[in-house]
């Protein structure tokens, strides 16, 4: 029974996927129709100058959103996971918490509004564009990195930098020779979740961009809106043909580490 | 001093956003760039708080707040009756495999959430491929009206949340201790009994979980029900969506917001007590 | 004097942990704390390597008062239960930690300590590919050497299988011995402390009860508490007093009758409990060479007045 389950909810994951890219290769200049095999579409996504500048953008603001939700919640696992008690920290807690729960477009509409306020009040930002994006997406993907940190940090103990410490290192020397490296695959997990994350968002970005600054995933949407176009089913394949393999060498070496 | 840096982080991006939220529910919309006037910031006290009665008294957006919920909470459902029979199947495969198909079934997701929801226009609407097929088979004479329907949208939903759901239960059951149910077996109890007796009670935390980690951010959803719903179908996401950027009724989208985030505090209350 | 502790007191909330622990180890000594879980014994040991602060107390290392002084400046050193490798360090670098962090730092240093407790050419590896056996030993290097003059060893044995505990605990002693380090340790086998210290302190209730080489705080318990932790001793109560009575030193052929009720074999002797006729319950050894009663065999039993220890 749950094997059957299991081979249907894997038919329902991917047969808009296997649609989508399958029809890449259509010649029908209506996406999902067949007309025989061709890779016009494929020219001409390479061609889509919009496209690619968009997605240019979203690879720029993601690397960076990664980045700097690395450095915050980094910070935030390891004051949750290390500072035991303080005064505020159910409060601290509940507000790093609080992006993983909360709606995008609640977070996304406050996020703008503070940005708003903030210009009026300051004269900072100016205006709305990829930095504000940026910022969006990194407030989302550190809370992600800080649940990573603190749950890598409240596995491993305080043991180890107890002893490190008996054996005479600093409060320095022991982050940077024991905590910082016992940390960095969680770091280096959450980097990649937090850039996913940017990578797939458009109600932040919708709501903090501006008219300049159009992420991948919001011109897609927004072209979506008027009907599928046949490029889209292209960059569908194309995705499709970079993680499969990306997937396939990564199950192979984890079989072979085993 | 690090832990003063982190305080500044959440200061700025998480808690001043929503007060600002909060403040903007009680300010009027205003000809202008930006759009808003507030009398809280301007030191004319808390205002007539005209969002607040147009919100209340016009049944129109407590009507969409409910609807939001109905669909959270029936999507998150069918999430996690999902989750549990994929999960146990995922865990009868040899563990080799069992990365393999876990992998395979979170590999759709690599395409991107956007153009996920494309491939269910394609499947789904009058000229897509779901109707190519039946009229080409005979069954039917004039396509289905499939897309933009409830049933699309909830497809939708489900394909969009499920790792939320299907990650916290299959790490449950795979921690979950296999000789409770040995004993279980051993004593007497059928599948179907040792299942509701012994495997779900020992996961019930991590199934809730999974539930309310869809239900959240599904009860603001904006993108699925705007790509895939009735066009009438107005939900909270699609409300505050519209008051921001049609009506640029700036504080009447703020307070829908806080109204959403009122009426989600219970369960995301109960989430964080569930990640004990 | 390598360590002197002085009335240290610790409540963790409203549970005392430590209430007034006096106690001197000498150098070169070898002294173990000897207790339940929960007797103090490893909050003490937390305590002298400066994890924790006491409520009240002093600690003195080689004379030097530790108040206020974090961990990484004491100069003992501590030797974890879990052993605590850094598993992203190799063990060569594992060991060669804490060298350099007093810039005393070669290469050559650290492989004589490998050599020392037996790794000569295990520094390339992880802590993870070695032997549970071979990690205590990693550890115990990495601990020593800076040649702290005090090592404070927290149920150093405990992590390894029954069989490795013998020969790992006399190399330990060979190893204090060659050093002529002060070595604390904390445990909660009653062999263990018997065989390798050269004095025991027996914990109870965050107090030390007594504190003694390991033949004499064997021969003559002062608590009952003690009597009954160091091994089955009987436990009399005559005239209003309560006396201990080793196994051993009751003899067959005495002039209070009993009966035994079950028998175990211990390999160089057999274990007997008895029930006395006035209902008594008496454990008796008995050497494996002689006669040895059966099960529900009539027994007489006796022994020397000198063999009852008054307890405390």
């Amino acid at each position: 029974m749950t094997r059957f389950v299991l081979v249907l909810a894997l038919l329902f994951l991917w047969a808009p996927v296997v649609l989508l890219a399958g029809f890449a290769f259509s010649d029908a200049r209506q996406p999902f129709l067949w007309g025989g095999f061709s890779l016009r579409w494929f020219h001409a996504l390479a061609g889509n100058a919009r496209l690619l500048e968009a997605a240019g953008l979203s690879l720029l603001i993601a690397a960076g959103a990664a980045t700097l939700a690395v450095l915050a919640g980094g910070a935030l696992g390891w004051v949750l996971a290390r500072q035991g008690r303080f005064t505020g920290r159910p409060l601290f807690g509940a507000l790093a918490a609080a992006p993983l729960v909360l709606p995008e477009v609640v977070s996304g509409l406050s996020l703008l509004l503070l940005f708003v306020v903030l210009e009026h009040l300051t004269g900072w930002p100016r205006g709305r564009g990829a930095g504000t994006v940026l910022l969006a997406h990194a407030s989302l993907g550190a809370a992600y990195v800080a649940v990573l940190v603190q749950a890598r940090l409240a596995a491993l103990g305080r043991v180890l930098e107890e002893a490190a410490a008996d054996l005479g290192a600093g409060p320095f020397t022991l982050f940077r020779t024991i905590t910082l490296p016992l940390m960095l695959p969680s770091l280096a997990a959450g980097w990649g979740l937090a850039a996913l994350l940017s990578l797939d968002d458009v109600v932040l970005a919708s709501f903090t961009g501006g008219p300049g600054a159009t992420t991948l995933p919001v011109l897609l949407f927004s072209q979506l809106r008027m009907g599928p176009t046949p490029e889209a089913n292209a960059l569908a394949a194309l995705l499709l043909a970079v993680a499969l393999p990306l997937g396939a060498v990564f199950w192979w070496w984890k079989g072979r580490s085993r | 001093m690090i832990r003063a840096a982190a305080a500044l982080w959440l200061g700025l991006l998480v808690a001043a956003p929503l007060l600002v939220v909060g403040a903007m529910s009680l300010g009027v919309p205003a000809d202008g760039v930006p759009p808003y006037h507030i009398p809280l910031l301007s030191g004319e006290g808390l205002g007539e708080a005209e969002a607040w009665s147009v919100l209340t008294e016009d049944g129109h957006f407590l009507g969409a707040l409910w609807r939001s919920l109905w669909l959270a909470g029936i999507s998150a459902g069918c999430c996690v009756v999902l989750s549990y029979p994929m999960a146990l199947g995922l865990l009868r495969l040899a563990p080799r495999w069992r990365g393999a198909v876990l992998g395979l079934a979170l590999l759709p997701f690599c395409v991107g959430f956007v153009l996920r929801m494309a491939g269910w226009v394609g499947l789904l609407r009058d000229s897509g491929v779901l109707n190519q097929a039946l009229l080409a088979a005979g069954l039917i004479e004039a396509p289905l009206p499939m897309l933009y329907s409830d049933g699309a949208m909830l497809a939708g939903m489900v394909h969009g949340y499920l790792p939320f759901a299907l990650l916290p239960i299959l790490a449950a059951l795979a921690a979950r201790d296999r000789a409770l149910e040995d004993a279980a077996a051993d004593l007497g109890a059928s599948r179907l009994t040792i299942f509701r007796t012994v495997t779900l009670p020992v996961t019930a935390r991590a199934g809730l979980a999974g539930f309310l980690l869809v239900f959240i951010p599904a009860a603001g959803e904006f993108v699925i029900p705007e790509l895939l719903g009735p066009p009438e179908a107005l939900l909270a996401g699609r409300a505050i969506w519209q008051e921001f950027f049609s009506s640029r009724d700036w504080p009447l989208a703020a307070a829908a917001s806080v109204a959403l985030l009122g009426v989600l505090l219970g369960p995301m209350l109960l989430w964080q007590r569930a990640q004990r | 004097m390598s360590l002197k502790v002085e009335a240290l007191a610790k409540r963790f909330g409203d549970v005392p942990a430590l209430e007034g622990v006096s106690l001197e180890v000498g150098r070169g000594e070898f002294v173990s704390l000897l207790g339940r879980s929960g007797s103090g014994k490893s909050t003490l040991l937390r305590l002298v390597a400066g994890f924790e602060a006491p409520d009240a107390g002093r600690i003195l290392i080689e004379g030097r008062d530790m108040a206020g002084l974090p961990p990484q400046a004491r100069p003992c050193a501590m030797m974890f239960q879990s052993y605590a490798l850094f598993p992203h360090l190799s063990v060569h670098e594992n060991v060669a930690y804490g060298l350099r962090r007093a810039g005393q730092y070669s290469a050559a240093r650290v492989e004589e300590w490998l050599a020392l407790v037996g790794l000569a050419g295990f520094g390339a590896r992880r802590p993870a590919q070695l032997s549970g056996g071979q990690q205590q030993r990693v550890a115990l290097a990495r601990a020593l050497a800076r040649k702290p003059p005090l090592l404070l060893l927290d149920e150093p044995l405990a992590a390894l299988d029954a069989g490795l505990r013998a020969a790992t605990g006399a190399e330990l002693r060979r190893l204090q011995r060659e050093t002529g380090t002060s070595f604390v340790m904390v445990t909660h086998d009653q062999a263990e402390a018997l065989a390798l210290s050269d004095r025991i302190a027996l914990l109870e209730g965050g107090r030390v009860v007594q504190i003694g080489p390991p033949d004499a705080v064997h021969a003559r318990p002062a608590t009952r508490f003690v009597a009954e932790f160091l091994g089955a001793a009987n436990i009399l109560e005559e005239a209003g007093a309560s006396f201990a009575l080793r196994p051993e030193q009751i003899q067959l052929g005495g002039d209070i009758p009993a009966r035994v009720l079950t028998r175990q074999f211990r390999g160089e002797a057999w274990m007997l409990e008895c029930e006395a006729a006035d209902g008594r319950r008496l454990r008796v050894s008995v050497p494996a060479q002689g006669e040895v009663p059966a099960e529900g065999d009539a027994v007489a039993l006796g022994w020397p007045a000198s063999a009852l220890v008054p307890l405390a």
